[in-house]
């Protein structure tokens, strides 16, 4: 399972005078639930309508499942933001539509989770609550059978329970056949014990992409006297630094384990949204730790200049 | 079978939350040799959490011996724990009550020790998953 | 994909479909009952002139509005095809299916083209064989009447699939259906009135006129020709003008005003009239004619729609 999904070199996407997206290179293994992070308008909808083959770049490539994006449109699922769905159509029709338009459709799989999740067949989606177009779209985008999913921000608009189910099936299918999900939030939290691969996306740049483990492994909250704070920063990669005149908080970058300190450090690990937001909040800082491809510099562990 | 529950404010690593709750079964006999884990899609589809995490959590135990996993059939609990730590208990909570008087010798209160002993923790812990 | 566009476009489709048959039903009714009347009347009598006449007129004020049945096949069935898709977001779920946006685009194209296609043809093939029940009639409107030449034949068939095409281009560009139906529509009416308007003379260019010289005021031209201009000679067979006035005035016929009939007067005097008009068995020519023109600027733009699909959503959002 170490072949890649997704793959994007130097991938830049330009709407008139704005770039959307620019410089973007990573690399997805397959059979990852990849959180793509980023406040609003940072570029996560552009990438993932880049991989969807809906738009084409202005720069640079962008590769799924070994080919141009595109290209495998019967192993990738892209569900777009605001969920669309024919609204004169009824449950079947969409169904219906899936079946028609893909020459692999899990007709079986479809009926059965909309069962379980008592949406009727014969409604018109147009009359369905938000919450219940949201799980037809994801049942006609799971019932291809993709290997690729792409959702952009699929919790939006869904209630704690909506993303509950949402999340659980979401998981369950990925234990059951190995699908790569690609999905963008803004919201950290919603991630967390779903995602294992971390994708931060900011002004339109990818800023950090990698196992979210290694990245948590990775990386430490150092807090001492502001005074021992120099000394750090010339030995290890600093992410945020954050000082008052006696007092200092670093977040380090340390892929090879933390160096001895002196004792006065208080060291700690970091959570999952603290890192994010250092990121975000730190937009010159990058890790891309190890998962560039070849053909592409690694810019791990130096910071953008 | 046991039933999967996850804390999430408390901090700990969602693995290790399911490898202490399998350990907890062994302890108060709810899991016996021989059981079958839920298989992750299972627990998966209840707890809404990565299949990896699941099976990171079961390659946890067994490393340290607890459960076999077989291909094809599932994870089954090996050996049980508990019934023979009673005397280790005993006498563990016999060195925790000197620590605990030493350390109100020494001046310290209540939070004063709660907090110590969390961080001595927080601290084995990290050595031990480093 | 055929059933995803039956689905998608069924109301339109059907619609037009019910309208095209409940106009058949009143020409064939109507049609029906001009055969009747007409039984046992002498061909070329004024008694049956004047009722062919009067059946002519009874339909003659809805004619009129033939020349904007074609339009609504833009607006309705044109227009929505990739505007809808654009504006519901459904861009989105319709391109990212196995079947490719190429694909999408061109099954779409090709189906309901030519379901409005049909549409034009039945209506023009209607049409006229409500016109031949007329026919003793003499006055081969169907060519002359601007409404009814667009209206019959194949050449309706072919203004239903360019104003459709139109309508799907302005959708492509656009992305909104309101828009791209007003520019639908404005993209028929400028075809309309260069075509058809007198003051392009577009469909001058169709044939070459026949030229038919006169020195007597009877008409020369065959009932039922387009005209397409006449000149006065003079006596020595130049042409002077197509005004009737000022050659009168340089003739020296009595001045009677710029209104009078002065070509007694001038026919006497030895000048001569060169008329040029179509005749009426040129009716198919022009169809024909007209038919390939606007077929072609379907096609033409049809093709630009196509090759526009690979990127369905393009560079802009």
């Amino acid at each position: 399972m170490t072949e890649t999904v997704l793959e994007a070199t130097g991938l830049g996407k330009r709407y008139r005078r704005r770039w959307a997206l620019r410089d973007c290179s990573l690399a997805v293994p397959a059979g990852r639930v990849v959180a793509l992070v980023g406040p609003n308008g940072a570029g996560k909808t552009t990438l993932l309508h880049l991989a969807a083959g809906l738009l084409a770049p202005t720069a640079g490539t962008v590769r799924v499942l070994g080919s141009p994006a595109g290209h495998e449109r019967g192993r990738v699922a892209f569900l777009a933001q605001d969920k669309p769905l024919y609204e004169t159509f009824t449950v079947a029709d969409m169904l219906r539509f899936g079946r028609r338009m893909n020459p692999v459709w899990d007709d079986g799989f479809a009926r059965a989770r909309l069962a379980g999740l008592d949406i009727p067949l014969d409604h018109r989606t147009g009359r369905l609550s938000g919450g219940q177009q949201a799980q037809v779209a994801l049942t006609v985008a799971l019932a291809k059978r993709p290997d690729l999913l792409l959702l952009d921000e699929p919790m939006a608009n869904l209630d704690p329970l909506a993303r509950h189910e949402v999340m659980r099936d979401l998981m369950a299918v990925v234990a059951d056949t190995g699908l790569t999900v690609l999905l963008s939030s803004h919201v950290v939290s919603d991630l967390e014990n779903t995602c294992d691969w971390l994708v931060v996306v900011n002004r339109g740049r990818v800023q950090v992409s990698g196992d979210i483990e290694d990245l948590l492994g990775a990386h430490h909250l150092l807090s001492g006297p502001a005074e021992l704070a120099g000394a750090v920063a010339s030995r290890l990669a600093v992410v945020e630094d954050d000082r008052t005149d006696r007092q200092a908080t670093l977040l380090v970058r340390a892929t090879d384990g933390l160096p001895a300190l002196d004792p006065r450090w208080h060291v700690r690990p970091v959570a999952l949204e603290e890192l994010v937001l250092s990121y975000l909040r730190q937009p010159e800082s990058a890790a891309l730790p190890r998962l560039v491809m070849a053909g592409a510099a690694p810019t791990d562990p130096v910071p953008f200049p | 079978m046991i039933d999967f529950r996850l804390d999430k404010g408390s901090g700990v690593a969602t693995y290790l939350q399911l490898v202490h709750q399998v350990k907890q079964a062994l302890r108060l006999g709810v899991l016996h040799a021989g059981d079958r884990l839920p298989t992750a899609k299972d627990v998966v589809a209840k707890l809404a959490i990565n299949p990896n995490t699941v099976l990171k959590a079961y390659r946890e135990l067994e490393r340290e011996g607890l459960v076999t996993a077989r291909p094809g059939l599932g994870t089954f609990v090996e050996r049980s724990l508990g019934t023979a730590s009673l005397v280790d208990h005993a006498r563990l909570r016999r060195e925790l009550g000197r620590v605990v008087r030493e350390g109100r010798a020494a001046g310290l209160d209540d939070e004063d020790l709660r907090a110590l002993f969390t961080s001595v923790l927080t601290d084995s812990f990290r050595e031990e998953t480093a | 994909m055929l059933w995803l566009v039956w689905r998608q476009h069924r109301l339109p489709v059907l619609v037009t479909s019910v309208l095209l048959l409940a106009f058949g039903t009143v020409l064939l009714v109507h049609g029906l009952r001009t055969v009747d009347l007409t039984a046992g009347l002498a061909a070329g009598s004024e008694e049956l002139d004047a009722l062919l006449d009067r059946r002519f007129h009874d339909l003659y004020l809805f004619f009129n509005w033939l020349p904007l049945v074609p339009a609504l096949a833009g607006l309705f069935l044109g227009a929505p095809v990739l505007a809808r898709e654009h504006e519901t977001g459904t861009a989105a779920l319709a391109w990212t299916q196995s079947v490719s946006p190429r694909r999408w685009v061109v099954t779409k194209l090709l189906v309901l083209g030519t379901v409005v296609t049909l549409c034009g043809l039945a209506l023009g093939a209607m049409l006229n064989a409500w016109l031949g029940t007329l026919d003793e009639l003499g006055q081969g409107n169907r060519f002359a009447l601007v409404p009814l030449f667009g209206g019959s034949g194949v050449v309706s068939g072919a203004w239903w699939l360019f104003s459709f095409v139109m309508g799907v281009a302005a959708g492509t560009v656009l992305r909104r259906t309101v828009p791209a139906m007003a520019v639908a529509l404005a993209a028929y009416v400028v075809a309309f009135v260069v075509i058809v308007s007198p003051i392009v003379d577009f469909r001058d260019m169709y044939a070459e006129p026949t030229r038919v010289v006169q020195d007597s005021p009877a008409d020369a031209r065959p009932a039922g020709s387009v005209s397409a201009g006449s000149d006065w000679l003079d006596p020595d067979g130049r042409t002077v003008d197509s005004d009737m006035y000022p050659v009168a005035s340089a003739a020296g016929c009595p001045d009677e005003g710029p209104q009078f009939d002065y070509s007694p007067c001038l026919f006497t005097k030895g000048y001569r009239m060169a008329v040029e008009f179509y005749p009426p068995t040129m009716y198919w020519r022009f169809q024909w004619t007209e038919t390939a023109i606007l077929t072609g600027v379907a096609l033409a733009v049809g093709g630009l729609v196509v090759w526009s699909a690979r990127r369905p959503t393009g560079g802009r959002r």
